[in-house]
């Protein structure tokens, strides 16, 4: 009785010291090494929408300069501000210039002159600020270009499409179906080439009543030209756009 | 091991530079607006032809119309109403008029009798001729072959077979409520060539096509014993299908139009029986106490699907002719009845009876998908076109008053498109046929 709790007991004193210290040797460690690659997911994060924010939120700075531009253009009226209150200044001394009108006017000229040159001083650093910012717009603008389309922007396409697709609804197996037609479009945004990415010859009669439709609807007028993001060229300039019927009743 | 990691993540991340390059954009949502039609008047030079190839042209343009799928665009929307039969037409012209599709053709007499149509069928947007088709008929057929016309140009859009070159079959009912004079009547899908087929002195009722011949299956009362008697229309005589020692009623034909299958009466017990209608032998189909009736044929003709009420209430069943293994496919509130099989194969209609209303349903063979088509006081006796895409069934609507009379209404599938049927006087119990040979 006493041996058998004895053996007991050393056994389950070598279990715990396996657990314990065997990870060592045994290579538990290295399996948790495995799990240890959280490589940040970061790589995923990137090509999330959520990422592509925090990439325009770094660029901000940029954006706002670009974006503020009306805010400075109400700086510009400033100058008139100055000119204005001079008028006034000038208007009410006017009585007075009459009687000292060289001392005046010398000192018309010295306020005017310094007036105009503290203007053509703002709008020229406003010029070069604006030289400055358009230069680093436009070297930015090759990041934009290889900027994703947003999920706002992919949507706008999307819709765009809607109204010109007539559905061809109630026909056989219609929750079976999808078309995908390729669109190849200009920096304008024309479709300039639509092609269905597979062909419909033996597909069935509901299939190809549905890529007729579809191509019906890429050739519509009101789809000649779509509405995209036009620094983002080279992201939208060749388009799938897959017609699915899977929700469609 | 490291150097495969990075190979695989290497291939990865050159594949996913090469998607990134195109976008894909899933488009799950469309207008159901109806598509514009530009259809022109087939030309002749002869005043004669010319007007006969307007009203051609005028039963095309009604029958696409009355689909709800397509939408005339008026004449004096058109640029120009002649195009040369044998030049493609001038397609900007017709985009203007936001026309998707075009139809233009020409007739051509061939004797004193008989006459020649041409057509061509455009798609405007492709700028893509989608049918180029000659015909040739009688005169006094010209009606006719609008409606075949017509099919092909609907079979060509839809990829869905045409349903205009067939006829319905129904009971026109008049008279006083208490002696209610019921007749059994036929006219074209739209309503033309109206006609009566018995006079009215013996109640007739049920009356079914035969999807393959011309042959009419219904109930009367002739010799106040209810029996189900098969009408031939081509020759117009009539007779008895079989004489069986108990009423028998719900006939319905195979898809081969070789078979019947019908309730029978007997001792207080309803069951389904088959008849093979070449060798007049009936064969018992179902065994049960209950009421076994509204048997139909899935289009195959292995299946049959039947309301009974074994479970306690009306439910509708399918059953394996093989087999006869039966199984039941609705399970929702409420009595269901009258199934009827698509014969497109992939739906039953159905009418259902729930909280004092009558619901034209549909569901997928296996009872799934279940969804309300129309609802009324009191709808019945659903049929479908043949390319299983329209149903007709007649209805009585109730009004602050009192109740409506029974008329026939035709609607599409997806439930948008909901049209009636003119008839001389009250109509009930349509029966479609398939399209005519």
């Amino acid at each position: 009785m006493i041996g058998s709790l004895f053996l007991s007991i050393i056994f389950h004193s070598f279990i715990i010291l396996v657990f314990l210290f065997g990870s060592d040797f045994l290579g538990f460690k290295k399996k948790i090494k495995l799990t240890d690659i959280p490589i940040e997911v970061v790589e995923i994060a990137k090509k999330s929408e959520a990422v592509s924010k925090k990439i325009e939120k770094k660029k901000e700075p940029i954006k706002k300069k670009t974006e503020y531009k009306p805010p400075k253009i109400i700086e510009k009226p400033k100058p008139p501000e100055f000119a204005k209150i001079e008028n006034k200044k000038t208007s009410e001394k006017q009585p007075q210039k009459v009687k000292k009108e060289d001392l005046k006017k010398e000192k018309k000229v010295d306020r005017l002159s310094s007036i105009l040159n503290t203007i053509e001083k703002i709008k020229k650093n406003q010029d070069k600020e604006d030289i400055v910012k358009e230069k680093t717009v436009e070297s930015k603008i090759p990041d934009f270009t290889g900027e994703k389309l947003t999920i706002s922007e992919i949507d706008i396409i999307r819709r765009q499409f809607i109204p010109c697709w007539t559905v061809p609804a109630g026909i056989k197996d219609v929750s079976k179906i999808s078309v995908s037609v390729k669109l190849k479009l200009d920096p304008d945004g024309n479709v300039i080439g639509s092609k269905l990415s597979r062909d419909y010859g033996s597909k069935s009669r509901s299939y190809k009543s549905v890529a007729e439709s579809v191509l019906r609807a890429v050739k519509h007028p009101a789809c000649k030209k779509i509405q995209v993001p036009k620094k983002k060229y080279e992201m939208w300039k060749n388009i799938t756009l897959n017609f699915d019927l899977s929700d469609i009743d | 091991m490291d150097f495969k990691k990075t190979l695989i993540i290497l291939i990865f991340y050159v594949f996913s530079f090469d998607c990134k390059s195109e976008v894909r954009i899933d488009i799950t949502e469309g207008n159901v607006d109806p598509i514009p039609i530009a259809i022109l008047d087939f030309q002749n030079n002869s005043l004669e032809m010319n007007s006969l190839g307007k009203k051609i042209s005028g039963v095309i343009r009604n029958n696409l119309e009355r689909t709800g799928l397509f939408s005339n665009l008026r004449k004096e929307t058109f640029i120009t109403e002649k195009v040369n039969f044998n030049r493609k037409p001038d397609f900007s012209d017709w985009r203007v008029t936001t026309a998707q599709v075009l139809i233009h053709g020409r007739i051509i007499e061939l004797d004193n009798k008989k006459i020649s149509l041409e057509f061509r069928l455009w798609d405007v947007f492709q700028e893509k001729q989608m049918v180029a088709q000659q015909l040739q008929t009688n005169k006094n057929n010209w009606r006719r072959i609008s409606h075949v016309i017509s099919d092909i140009i609907y079979s060509r859009i839809t990829g869905e077979s045409g349903y205009f070159d067939t006829r319905i079959v129904y009971i026109s009912e008049s008279g006083l409520k208490t002696k209610r004079k019921k007749r059994l009547a036929i006219m074209d899908q739209d309503g033309a060539n109206h006609k009566f087929l018995t006079d009215g002195s013996y109640l007739a009722l049920t009356p079914r096509f035969s999807p393959a011949s011309q042959l009419v299956a219904y109930l009367s009362y002739f010799g106040r014993v209810p029996r189900i008697f098969l009408l031939d229309l081509e020759t117009g005589k009539q007779k008895v299908l079989g004489d069986f020692p108990g009423m028998t009623f719900s006939p319905r034909f195979s898809p081969n139009g070789e078979r019947l299958v019908m309730s029978l009466a007997r001792e207080g017990n309803t069951d389904l029986y088959e008849m093979n209608l070449k060798s007049m032998k009936l064969s018992r189909l179902t065994k049960f106490k209950g009421i076994d009736t509204a048997p139909s044929y899935s289009p195959d003709g292995k299946d049959i699907v039947f309301e009974s009420d074994r479970s306690g209430r009306q439910q509708i069943y399918t059953m394996n002719l093989k087999s006869k293994k039966i199984k039941r496919i609705s399970f929702g509130k409420g009595k269901y009845a009258t199934p009827v099989w698509s014969p497109r194969g992939d739906l039953i209609a159905f009418t259902k009876f729930l909280n004092g209303e009558f619901y034209i349903g549909v569901m997928y063979k296996d009872g799934k998908g279940e969804r309300v088509v129309y609802k009324a006081y009191l709808v019945e006796g659903p049929t479908w076109a043949p390319n299983g895409r329209v149903l007709a069934f007649y209805s009585q609507n109730k009004t602050k008053k009192n109740i409506t009379n029974p008329k026939i209404k035709v609607i599409d599938l997806t439930g948008r498109n909901l049209r009636e049927l003119i008839t001389p006087s009250d109509a009930s119990d349509p029966a479609w046929s398939g399209l005519l040979p």
